[in-house]
């Protein structure tokens, strides 16, 4: 799924690590260029599924931490349960971190469009919520560090 | 009718103090001022004129309306919207987020079924008061509004226009701090930029942005005053330096207790304290600003 | 958990710098990881303030979009004029003009063009670097060009850059010198923050000043304390700042004019000077803003 994002920005950056990554759609420029940047196509929901989006600090399965960044927070976990059971999760890169500025609501059109229900963190900005809220989707604030296997185990909801 | 700006570089070196004592000087001398506040900020000049403002405008700029039966829910104007101000609730709704508007009008021209139409949003107002000499203009930007640039263009228009349809014979604008483009807008309209710095580190390091501002105006007769001249512990050497290096030429109003004073009590130096050297100085600056512009 | 205090006045000259710089001091001579971010863009200070530069340690170009004319397909039906709600476009002996001081890139005219002439194109607005001060303190620092727009997403980009390499290098307080005003920069520079702290003079003008500030801060919700400074210039008014519970004032400091010595030999008031009494009266205060943002 293509979303339009409006960041033009390849500039060279130089100095300390840390993975500053370059292309198409980072980075500290701002402006019309509508280049579609790829946020990563999620699944179809399947049916009697409901889906959960969560924040999370890395790249491990249940084992990921809650972010204490929301809109700009590394990775987004995407978990399909059914009935009380986890039927996928899908770790994303967030393609939206770098961006200038309405970070938060790309990542809100992306995951409105991959039709979550529940969404996971540790804090959402006024303008996120705002939107989250008026879609229907129920936010579910937990504090930076825990687990998504213990906040969806306290959901009654297991591997 | 002559233009002079007054501003720009650091906040606090004493633009808007300067900016008043020079309307009233001129205003003395017989001339017909109009003093025009652009500090849309934080507008306070008029403060020292003990004054009251009339509203007489209303600054709007664009801000798109969702017609909500016509919508479709097709989704193109998210597309196309540089700031991501509209959200699509796939199936539901459209939604429109105006805090992060910034007005482009995209949306109005790519919405296929003409569902988003131009509406307006008050930014800010121009305010004026022209009972005496000098008469006074003040734009102001409504708080949480983000359209500084915007508020200054159009006060300074309006004030450029009475200043033409009433034959003032000069027009003094108050131009807040900074180096960005709204003050290079109002810059660009004057006949002469008067810069106001100090002799402190933090003061040269501004002006010094400040004048390559200036720089890429040609034809600008450019002066320089540097005020609170006299402070203790202040540099003077490496500002002064500097000032001849560019070539420009430079009045100094002496550091004075008695302008602070004036200041607090809300009143122009030049008027209650008319003997004390800042007023002194101010009043010979004005004398080689009359003869600078004929 | 990172706490972001912002450093804003409403009005110029008030002593944001000075706070700023010395609060930075402050808070590293007290054990803090701290990074400071000079989010004064148009004319910033902060690094000068806290030494000068010791070493560069990160740069980026900070670039804004602007639209492109290809003379070659130009029309001149001038839709491009008409649509453009910047008054970037000007139509010059029969065809459009651009102004790149006021162009913002959204390329409505891009939208109109029926001959395809228009493309984006990306110019320089402006720099950002991270430097370790001669305090040894990091500081983001960013410098728009002079005459360009955009200074409140240049702001917005230092915060983020701030953010990640505080993330990386494991900082807990970022401390931000903000524009004066209430335009957007000063909102770039407040939203998100964790403290607000106002600095204001003791004159109707300051005051009239901290109270815009006051009422643009509540429309973003963050706590806020003031501090008056050089509040011996006018007793009886800075006593009824005071009294203002909304500005919420922790403490207040005289007029020094060794103030104006520190900053000409670029280390910061509190080092320098530090059995003044405004220095004691600055810990004085730090010390409960730790407290604010501790809570």
């Amino acid at each position: 799924m293509n979303i339009f994002v409006i960041s033009n920005e390849m500039g060279r950056t130089m100095g300390y690590g840390g993975g500053w990554r370059r292309g198409r759609g980072f980075g500290g420029g701002y402006g019309g260029g509508w280049i579609p940047i790829n946020m990563p196509a999620m699944t179809p929901l399947q049916p009697n599924t409901m889906r959960i989006a969560a924040t999370v600090d890395a790249n491990n399965g249940l084992n990921s931490p809650i972010s204490f960044r929301a809109g700009r927070a590394p990775y987004i976990a995407i978990i399909d349960v059914s009935g009380n059971k986890i039927t996928s999760i899908n770790i994303y890169p967030n393609m939206a971190m770098n961006i200038p500025r309405g970070a938060g609501i790309q990542l809100a059109q992306w995951l409105l469009n991959g039709r979550i229900s529940i969404f996971i963190a540790s804090n959402v900005g006024p303008n996120v919520e705002m939107v989250l809220r008026q879609a229907g989707v129920k936010i579910h604030i937990v504090s930076p560090g825990t687990m998504l296997g213990s906040v969806l185990a306290s959901m009654g909801i297991s591997a | 009718m002559k233009i002079i700006a007054v501003g720009g570089g650091k906040g606090g070196t004493g633009k808007t103090v300067f900016a008043a004592n020079l309307s009233l000087s001129f205003a003395e001398k017989g001339y017909k001022v109009l003093l025009v506040d652009l500090d849309v900020d934080n507008p306070c000049t008029y403060t020292l004129f003990k004054r009251d403002l009339k509203r007489v405008k209303t600054i709007s700029f664009f801000k798109p309306k969702l017609l909500e039966d016509k919508c479709t829910l097709c989704g193109e104007c998210i597309k196309y919207c540089p700031v991501h101000a509209l959200v699509l609730i796939p199936g539901k709704k459209l939604l429109f987020i105006k805090t992060l508007c910034e007005g482009c009008g995209n949306c109005t021209i790519v919405c296929p079924e003409k569902a988003i139409v131009e509406d307006n949003m008050v930014i800010g107002y121009i305010l004026e008061n022209r009972d005496s000499n000098p008469s006074i203009i003040v734009g102001e930007l409504i708080p949480g509004e983000r359209k500084t640039d915007e508020v200054m263009r159009d006060t300074l228009k309006y004030g450029i226009n009475i200043g033409l349809k009433d034959k003032y014979d000069l027009i003094i604008l108050d131009i807040p701090p900074g180096t960005g483009e709204g003050i290079y807008n109002a810059f660009k309209e004057a006949d002469m930029i008067i810069s106001i710095t100090e002799p402190t580190k933090l003061g040269l390091n501004d002006f010094k942005k400040l004048c390559k501002l200036i720089g890429k105006m040609s034809n600008k007769k450019h002066i320089t005053i540097i005020n609170k001249y006299g402070l203790k512990g202040g540099i003077y050497r490496e500002l002064i330096q500097f000032i001849k290096k560019l070539k420009i030429d430079f009045y100094t109003i002496p550091y004075d207790e008695k302008m602070m004073e004036a200041y607090i009590l809300g009143q122009p130096v030049i008027k209650i304290y008319p003997n004390t050297p800042s007023s002194q100085a101010i009043k010979k600056i004005t004398k080689k600003i009359e003869f600078i512009l004929k | 958990m990172i706490q972001e205090i912002v450093i804003a006045s409403g009005k110029g000259g008030t002593g944001k710098t000075f706070i700023s710089s010395n609060l930075s001091y402050f808070l590293l001579k007290n054990g803090f990881n701290i990074l400071s971010v000079d989010a004064d863009v148009e004319a910033p200070d902060l690094l000068l303030a806290l030494g000068g530069v010791k070493k560069k340690i990160f740069h980026e170009d900070f670039y804004g979009n602007i639209v492109d004319i290809d003379y070659s397909k130009c029309i001149g039906c001038g839709l491009c004029e008409d649509v453009c709600r910047f008054n970037a476009i000007s139509i010059k002996n029969g065809l459009p003009r651009i102004d790149y001081n006021s162009c913002e890139g959204f390329g409505a005219c891009m939208l109109v063009c029926p001959v395809k002439a228009m493309s984006m194109k990306k110019i320089r607005r402006g720099n950002i670097f991270i430097a370790i001060s001669n305090e040894n303190i990091p500081i983001v620092t960013g410098d728009l060009d002079v005459g360009e727009r955009n200074s409140g997403l240049l702001v917005y980009r230092l915060r983020n850059i701030a953010r990640k390499y505080a993330l990386e290098k494991g900082l807990n307080i970022v401390v931000i010198d903000a524009a004066p005003g209430i335009g957007c920069p000063v909102v770039s520079s407040i939203v998100g923050a964790n403290l607000l702290i106002i600095v204001i003079e003791p004159t109707s003008q300051s005051l009239k000043g901290a109270k815009r500030l006051l009422n643009l801060s509540k429309k973003l919700g963050l706590n806020i304390v003031s501090i008056i400074n050089k509040y011996d210039l006018n007793q009886t008014f800075s006593k009824k700042i005071e009294k203002n519970d909304e500005l919420n004032v922790i403490g207040k400091i005289g007029y020094d004019e060794n103030v104006v010595k520190a900053y000409s030999l670029m280390i910061p008031f509190l080092k320098l000077y530090p059995e003044d009494s405004v220095s004691k009266n600055l810990i004085k205060i730090f010390y409960k803003i730790l407290s604010e943002v501790k809570s």
